[in-house]
């Protein structure tokens, strides 16, 4: 423990960080089996390009009309609602059949990394307002970001909690899913939207490297060792919160970045789980 | 991002010499090549690498930079290691002897000002810190009022011919300076003695001249990102002091700093710490105007 | 009388450019059709335009009302071969239509799988991971899980691809008899034209390759010129007792 700062005597200061982390850890491993099952483990990464198109289009959008952070449409054109809203449309894109796969996660990441480049020759602002934006840290958190994270993941657990089986059949089957009546596309942008919501809610929140880390690294720890979907589904879900919650008070324990202290956890348990399968 | 700064570019890399000016003059920071137009007046044309809005530890080298460097009669840095990460390969590749550190065109600034937090001994466990010292002086204006006095010997020096116009531009600078500069600390009067917290140490050199005081940074060393436990001792502390202001540059992340800055029941505010850095910030004299105007603007905190 | 299940009318098959047509065929209830075709000759695009599952290039795809329940056993390396399921898992995905949202398998569904996996002989692997069984007892499992789905017509993709030669026969004889005792309305892709014809009674020959589609009942397509056309090479019919065997004419003397 880092001498005079006791982690536990100082909960208010934490405790909404810890709460977020949680939340997102959970919702991004649950996700996150999914993403792997489906081996579009990449698109994270497109997802933020994405959302950096988002951000410098509100930024053009804010400096074409004048609009300044008094006026009511500024609201309209919050530059973080408006990269959610990009990656959440963005789901209709990777959701078509044969976008899903690593050739359309190339295409997106470099179309939209050129469209912030180009775009972004004509704001005024930098680079760094992007990221801004777009990147936030696992140290602190406010009260907005556990109740936007919280109702990301009721919004994500909720749509799969009714379309479980649905989402099941259409992705590891398509075509007889189809067949048998499934509206496979709708249910692919549904998993795809879910995806983008919490990546994006849970990047704001603790930043790019914890949230593809509890994404994917999770999820391959409980693909390990379960034995059916359900059993992945809850045991990834556990592994992301042990991930985000030790690696957050390892992180206070060590002076250690909490984003990647939460990343090594993960890691350590798929090193676990994998050695425990051997 | 603007156009702004591509223009400044393709300006550097084609345009020739401004009619009837003597010197071309490089600088790394915007603030230097401010400078040198207020001193050189049309016997000047001076362009900067930096951006008032970037990190200049971190520069992405252009081949524009290269070809302004080969043509530069002097090149201002700003020295205390800021530019090590980028400037030394572009001396490299520009092949002018006089613009090499030691050469009759080089001006090293940090010459003018008593360099603060010089480590006895540097090493990696110390995170980014500089060997020469803490190199933000230019958020000073009594800092860079040195190096003023600095860069007119050495604009002086290279060019002998016009040293009346020079002179009557250094007086019209200094005369300026004293007015704004009194202008400046009564504003900041109200606010002496008061405890201000950071996110990188760059605005020591400034604390020191508006006679405030530094209640810690949240980088808990330089260039290493703020850990919760860093962060969490912090906060006791600023809340102790009763810390109302927390400030930092526009190229670093504000998502940590207006969390904090809320925690500690303080006000976040993003400064101009180099000219251009924000909007309307694009002279000296702005730059502080702006600067000393969000700091002075509610003393009672929020 | 027999019913309509499903029509193309001057269909033009393909994704997002034509690759045959325009062709028109009428599935009635209690068909059995084989398509056979060349390798690449747009067989399965045929079998997911009759699905739905793609739409139509141009033309019009009509189906029976009430709809009629289709369940598709497609080619094995389609399916994701990743996700952790057990063989009862992926039979009861069979029955994912008839749930409603937000709810699991009843006593009633598992039943019917149960059974379906009895037919097929894969009763004592009903809690074995899918992805670890052989190629013939995963084609089973696909299978069960058609059949789980109680549909009205069935649809396979060379459903005998990859397995040995019992395997296939197995298959087959099961198709059969399916037919046979409950007239279900079956489609069959099949890789090799000399098990399709002696299942179906209905032939669909498929060669975009050469703009070449022609269907009828098996009687009337089963001749060794509309054969040697589709495969392009000199085709040969032997007939021996009720099998029927297809192969290359072996070049003369």
């Amino acid at each position: 423990m880092s001498e005079g700062v006791p982690f536990w005597e100082n909960w208010p200061i934490w405790w909404e960080a810890m709460l977020v982390a949680l939340l997102a850890g959970a919702g991004l491993a649950y996700l996150g089996v999914w993403v792997v099952l489906k081996r579009v483990v990449y698109v994270p990464l497109a997802l933020s390009q994405v959302a950096a198109v988002g951000v410098v289009v509100a930024f053009l959008i804010e400096e074409a009309a004048g609009l300044t952070g008094d006026s009511g449409w500024h609201c309209l054109c919050e530059p973080s609602w408006i990269a959610l809203l990009f990656a959440v449309a963005s789901a209709f894109y990777f959701a078509r059949t044969e976008a899903g796969g690593e050739r359309a996660t190339g295409v997106a990441y470099l179309v939209c990394s050129a469209l912030v480049l180009t775009l972004g020759a004509f704001v005024r602002r930098d680079l760094h307002d992007i990221s801004g934006v777009l990147f936030g840290q696992a140290v602190l958190a406010q009260l907005s970001q556990v109740v936007t994270t919280a109702a990301a993941l009721l919004l994500v657990l909720g749509s799969h909690l009714l379309c479980h089986r649905r989402l099941l059949f259409a992705a590891h089957d398509p075509a007889a899913a189809g067949a048998a009546g499934l509206r496979v596309y709708r249910l692919e942008v549904l998993l795809y939207a879910g995806f983008a919501l919490m990546l994006s809610v849970a990047t704001r929140a603790l930043g790019a490297l914890p949230a593809f880390g509890l994404c994917v690294l999770p999820a391959l720890a409980a693909l390990r060792v379960a034995r059916g979907m359900g059993q992945a589904l809850a045991l990834s879900t556990a592994f992301g919160l042990v991930s985000a919650g030790l690696g957050y008070y390892l992180s206070f324990a060590f002076e250690l970045p909490a984003g990647a202290s939460m990343v090594l956890v993960a890691g350590l348990l798929l090193a676990g789980a994998s050695a425990f399968k051997k | 991002m603007a156009l702004a700064p591509i223009a400044a570019a393709l300006a550097l890399l084609l345009a020739p010499a401004a009619a009837g000016a003597a010197l071309r003059v490089v600088t790394t920071l915007p603030d230097f090549a401010e400078l040198a137009r207020e001193l050189g007046g049309d016997r000047v044309q001076a362009e900067a690498m930096v951006r008032g809005s970037q990190d200049p530890h971190f520069v992405d080298a252009k081949p524009s930079f290269v070809l302004a460097l080969n043509r530069a009669d002097l090149l201002v840095s700003n020295g205390l290691g800021l530019e090590d990460g980028w400037l030394p390969a572009l001396l490299r590749q520009a092949r002018n002897p006089e613009v090499l550190p030691g050469g009759r065109g080089h001006l090293d600034a940090s010459r003018a000002i008593q360099a603060r937090d010089v480590p006895s001994a540097v090493d990696r466990s110390m995170g980014d810190v500089h060997a020469g010292g803490n190199p933000h002086y230019y958020t000073s204006p009594e800092a860079l009022f040195q190096v003023a006095r600095l860069l007119e010997e050495k604009l002086l020096e290279l060019d002998p011919e016009d040293r009346a116009g020079y002179a009557a531009r250094w007086r019209t600078f200094e005369a300026t300076y004293r007015e704004r500069s009194a202008a400046w600390r009564a504003r900041l009067a109200p606010l002496q003695g008061m405890p201000v917290a950071v996110y990188h140490r760059s605005w020591d050199y400034l604390l020191d001249w508006a006679g405030l005081t530094s209640a810690g940074a949240l980088e808990p060393k330089p260039g290493i990102p703020p850990s919760a436990a860093h962060v969490t001792r912090l906060l006791a502390e600023t809340r102790g002091r009763g810390v109302r202001q927390v400030w930092q540059e526009v190229y670093h992340p504000t998502s940590l700093s207006k969390v904090f800055a809320e925690k500690a029941g303080a006000r976040l505010l993003v400064l101009p710490s180099m000219v251009g850095a924000l909007p309307g910030t694009d002279h000296l004299w702005t730059k502080f105007d702006r600067l000393v105007e969000l700091v002075a603007g509610e003393p009672n905190g929020p | 009388m027999s019913r309509t299940l499903l029509e193309l009318e001057r269909v033009i098959l393909g994704y997002r450019t034509p690759l045959l047509g325009p062709i028109s065929l009428r599935v009635e209830q209690g068909d059995f059709w084989g398509i056979a075709g060349p390798n690449g000759a747009g067989k399965t695009t045929l079998v997911k335009t009759l699905l739905g599952v793609l739409p139509p290039h141009r033309g019009e795809r009509r189906v029976a009302e009430p709809r009629p329940r289709f369940a598709y056993v497609p080619q094995r390396h389609h399916v994701q071969p990743d996700f952790p399921l057990r063989v009862l898992d992926v039979v009861l995905l069979g029955r994912t239509d008839r749930l409603g949202l937000g709810r699991g398998p009843g006593p009633a569904d598992r039943r019917v799988a149960a059974e379906q996996l009895e037919r097929l002989g894969m009763q004592a692997s009903i809690g074995r991971p899918f992805a670890t069984l052989s190629s013939g007892q995963q084609q089973r499992v696909l299978l069960a899980r058609a059949l789980t789905a109680e549909p009205d017509v069935l649809v396979l993709d060379e459903p005998t691809e990859g397995l040995d030669l019992q395997g296939e026969a197995d298959i087959l004889a099961f198709l059969r008899s399916l037919h046979r005792e409950g007239r279900l309305t079956t489609l069959m892709v099949g890789h090799r034209l000399g098990e399709v014809v002696n299942v179906a009674d209905h032939l669909c020959l498929v060669n975009h390759l050469t703009g070449l589609f022609e269907c009828g009942p098996l009687a009337e397509m089963l001749t060794e010129e509309r054969l040697s056309a589709v495969y392009g090479q000199p085709v040969e019919i032997d007939r021996c007792a009720e099998r029927v065997n297809v192969h290359l004419r072996e070049p003369g003397p």
